[in-house]
C-alpha cells in the first residue's frame, strides 16, 4: 500500500477518478431521493467516492511520511 | 436565512481559506494535499457548526466537481498543445524568434507577459492566458516561478470585462440595476482597474530587473497602462462587453511602433540585476547554441494565431456563437438546505456547459490542427533526431502533467461549493459588514471580492456570490451602490492573482507542479497592495 502511495501517478489518478465518479452518482442519487425513491445507495456511494478521493491525498503524505514521489514519476 | 453572525462562526467560516493558505504557503504542501485539507476542514466545520446535512455537503461537492470541469476543459487541451509544442521544437523556435524581434529583454517580457496575456484574457478565460503564456516565458528564458507570477499579476485588470464581458454580464444577471447605476458601476470599475493595470505593469518591470528596470521601462508602462486602462472608457461607450477586448487589442497593436523606439529596441545596459531571468537560458540564447529547431518562428506562432482567431470569431460573430452555444449539458440537482435556513434551489441542469463554445473547444481544435500540420511537416521526428532523445509520447506526457494539475482544481472548487452551500461564505461577508462602519466597509468592500476570487479562482464566480450582498450592504450603510459594486468587481479581479486554480494552471504548463506555494508567496503581497489601493480609491470615490 505504502509502495503504491509513493507513485504520484497512482495516487493522484485514483483520487481524480474517485472525485469525478462522485458527480454522476451524487446527482442521480440525490434526484432519486428527492423524487421519493427512498434513501438512495447511489447518493451515498457518490459521497463515499468523493470523500475517499479527497482523503487519499493527505493520507499519502501521512502514510509515506513525505510528498516525494516514485522515481518513475520524477 | 438565520445564519449566526458572531465571532465564533465568522472565525470558523474564515478558517478553511486560512487553512488552505497555511498549508500551501507556510507548510509548502503540494496544492493537491493542501486542497484536500481545505475540503476536510470545510466539511467538518459545516457538519459540526453550520448545521449542514451530509446530503447537502454531498450535493455541494458534486457541484464543485462540475464547476471544476469548466477549468479542466481548458487545462487538458492547453497541456496537449504544450506537449505538441515541446516535442516539435516549437518553443525553441519561438524563443529564438522572440529574442530576434527586439534585443531588449524587458520589452519582450512586457510584450508577452503583460500585453499578450491581457489580449488572451480579453477574448478567452478560465485560466487559458496563464496556461499559454507561462511556457512561452519559460522558453524565452524566465525562471518558471516568474513565468507564472508575471502573467498572473499582469492580466487581472482584464478579468471583469474580459472573456468578452462574461464577468460584467454575470453581475447584471444577479443584481437588478437601473441603466444609470449600471453605467456608473462600469465607469467606476474601469477607474479602479486602470490603477490595477498600472500596478501590474510596474510590478512586471520591477520583477524583471528591480528599480533599474523601472527607471528604464516607466514610459513603456505608462503608455501601455494608459492604452489598456483609459481605453476602457471609450470602449464602454461602444459596449461594456468590449471594454477589455478593444483596449487590449490596441495595446497589442501598439507594440509594433514601440519596438521601433530605440529605447526598447536595444538592450538596456543599466539593468544588471535580473532576478526573473534564468542565467543558463540567457547564455544559450546569447550564444545561439543548442539544436536548431525544425520550424520558423512564424510557424511556431501559428497555433497561437489560430487560437486567437478562433476565440475572436466564435465570440464576435453572434450567429456562430449562438450555434455553438446551442448544445448544452448539465447534471440535475435537487433543492438542499441547512439547519440555519441556507437554501439552494433545485436545478434541472446545474450551470449548463456549452462544450462547443467553451474556450477548451478552441484549444482542442487548435491542438489537433497543430498536430496534423507539424506531423505532416515532420517536425516531431526532426526535433527528436536533433535532440538525440527518445520521445515517450505526447499522451503519456499529457497524463503526467494534467492529472496533477486537475486534482487540486477539483478540490478547490469542491471547497468553494461546500462553503457556499453551508453558509460559510455568506457568514464571512455578513460578519465584515456587521461590524464595519460605512467608511471601513467601503475600504473593505473589494476585500470581499478578493476572498471570493481566492476561494473560487474566478472573477465571475466571486461577483455571482457577492454582488447581491454588496448591493444590500451599500444600501444599508448609505453608500453609493455603483461604487461598492465596482469595488467588488475590482477586488474579484485582483483576487485572481492568488486564485489557487490559476496558480496550479500556470505551474503545470511551466513545469513546476508542486511549487504553487512559491508562486503564491510572490503574488500575495501584490494582491494585498492592490486591494489596499483599491480600498483607498473606493473611499475617495465615496466621500470626495
Amino acid at each position: 500500500m505504502t509502495h503504491l502511495l509513493r507513485s504520484k501517478t497512482f495516487y493522484l489518478g485514483v483520487s481524480f477518478v474517485l472525485l469525478l465518479a462522485s458527480l454522476p452518482l451524487i446527482s442521480a442519487g440525490a434526484m432519486a431521493e428527492a423524487e421519493g425513491a427512498g434513501t438512495s445507495a447511489l447518493l451515498w456511494a457518490g459521497t463515499a467516492s468523493g470523500a475517499l478521493g479527497t482523503l487519499v491525498l493527505p493520507l499519502q503524505r501521512f502514510l509515506t511520511g513525505t510528498d516525494r514521489t516514485g522515481d518513475e514519476d520524477e | 436565512m438565520e445564519l449566526p453572525i458572531d465571532l465564533l462562526h465568522w472565525t470558523l467560516a474564515v478558517l478553511p481559506i486560512a487553512a488552505l493558505a497555511f498549508f500551501m504557503i507556510q507548510l509548502r504542501w503540494t496544492a493537491q494535499q493542501a486542497g484536500a485539507m481545505g475540503v476536510i476542514v470545510v466539511a467538518v466545520i459545516a457538519l459540526a457548526f453550520f448545521r449542514t446535512p451530509a446530503e447537502t455537503l454531498g450535493v455541494a461537492g458534486a457541484k464543485g466537481v462540475w464547476d471544476a470541469i469548466f477549468i479542466l476543459l481548458v487545462i487538458w487541451p492547453a497541456l496537449l498543445l504544450y506537449q505538441f509544442m515541446v516535442r516539435s521544437g516549437g518553443y525553441e523556435a519561438m524563443r529564438r524568434g522572440i529574442t530576434a524581434m527586439s534585443r531588449n529583454e524587458l520589452f519582450i517580457v512586457v510584450a508577452l507577459g503583460w500585453v499578450f496575456t491581457s489580449f488572451l484574457q480579453s477574448v478567452d478565460g478560465f485560466g487559458t492566458p496563464i496556461a499559454i503564456v507561462a511556457p512561452l516565458l519559460v522558453a524565452f528564458g524566465l525562471k518558471p516561478v516568474y513565468a507564472v507570477v508575471i502573467p498572473i499579476i499582469a492580466h487581472v485588470w482584464a478579468k471583469f470585462f474580459g472573456t468578452l464581458g462574461v464577468g460584467w454580464l454575470a453581475t447584471l444577471q444577479v443584481v437588478d440595476l437601473d441603466p444609470g447605476t449600471a453605467m456608473a458601476t462600469a465607469v467606476e470599475s474601469s477607474v479602479m482597474l486602470t490603477l490595477t493595470a498600472l500596478m501590474g505593469g510596474l510590478t512586471v518591470v520591477w520583477m524583471y530587473g528591480r528599480w533599474a528596470a523601472v527607471r528604464h521601462g516607466w514610459p513603456l508602462v505608462l503608455i501601455l497602462a494608459g492604452i489598456q486602462g483609459l481605453g476602457q472608457f471609450p470602449a464602454l461607450l461602444v459596449d461594456p462587453v468590449l471594454a477589455a477586448f478593444l483596449p487590449a487589442t490596441a495595446a497589442l497593436l501598439a507594440l509594433w511602433p514601440l519596438s521601433r523606439w530605440k529605447r526598447f529596441a536595444e538592450p538596456a545596459p543599466g539593468i544588471v540585476d535580473r532576478p526573473a531571468m534564468a542565467s543558463e537560458a540567457l547564455a544559450s540564447s546569447a550564444a545561439g547554441t543548442g539544436p536548431q529547431p525544425p520550424m520558423s518562428t512564424a510557424m511556431a506562432f501559428f497555433p497561437y494565431i489560430l487560437l486567437s482567431v478562433i476565440a475572436v470569431l466564435t465570440s464576435v460573430i453572434t450567429p456562430l456563437a449562438d450555434l455553438l452555444g446551442r448544445f448544452t449539458v448539465g447534471f440535475p440537482f435537487p433543492a438542499v438546505g441547512t439547519g440555519y435556513g441556507v437554501e439552494t434551489e433545485a436545478e434541472s441542469a446545474f450551470s449548463a456547459l456549452a462544450p462547443l463554445s467553451h474556450p477548451g473547444a478552441g484549444l482542442l481544435f487548435t491542438g489537433l490542427v497543430t498536430w496534423l500540420v507539424f506531423s505532416a511537416r515532420g517536425y516531431f521526428r526532426s526535433w527528436q533526431v536533433q535532440k538525440e532523445t527518445q520521445d515517450p509520447g505526447a499522451l503519456r506526457g499529457l497524463l503526467a502533467s494534467a492529472i496533477p494539475a486537475s486534482v487540486p482544481i477539483v478540490t478547490f472548487l469542491v471547497m468553494a461549493s461546500m462553503m457556499n452551500h453551508s453558509g460559510q461564505t455568506a457568514t464571512m461577508a455578513l460578519g465584515i459588514s456587521a461590524v464595519a462602519p460605512a467608511a471601513v466597509y467601503a475600504f473593505l468592500a473589494n476585500g470581499i471580492g478578493v476572498v471570493g476570487a481566492f476561494a473560487t479562482s474566478s472573477q465571475t464566480s466571486s461577483n455571482v456570490l457577492f454582488s447581491a450582498l454588496q448591493v444590500n450592504m451599500a444600501e444599508l450603510k448609505g453608500l453609493p451602490v455603483s461604487t461598492v459594486l465596482a469595488a467588488q468587481s475590482a477586488g474579484a479581479s485582483i483576487g485572481n492573482a492568488v486564485g489557487p486554480a490559476n496558480v496550479v494552471m500556470g505551474a503545470s504548463t511551466a513545469g513546476i507542479i508542486g511549487r504553487e506555494g512559491d508562486i503564491l508567496r510572490k503574488t500575495l503581497p501584490w494582491t494585498l497592495a492592490a486591494a489596499a489601493v483599491t480600498g483607498i480609491v473606493t473611499v475617495v470615490m465615496v466621500y470626495v
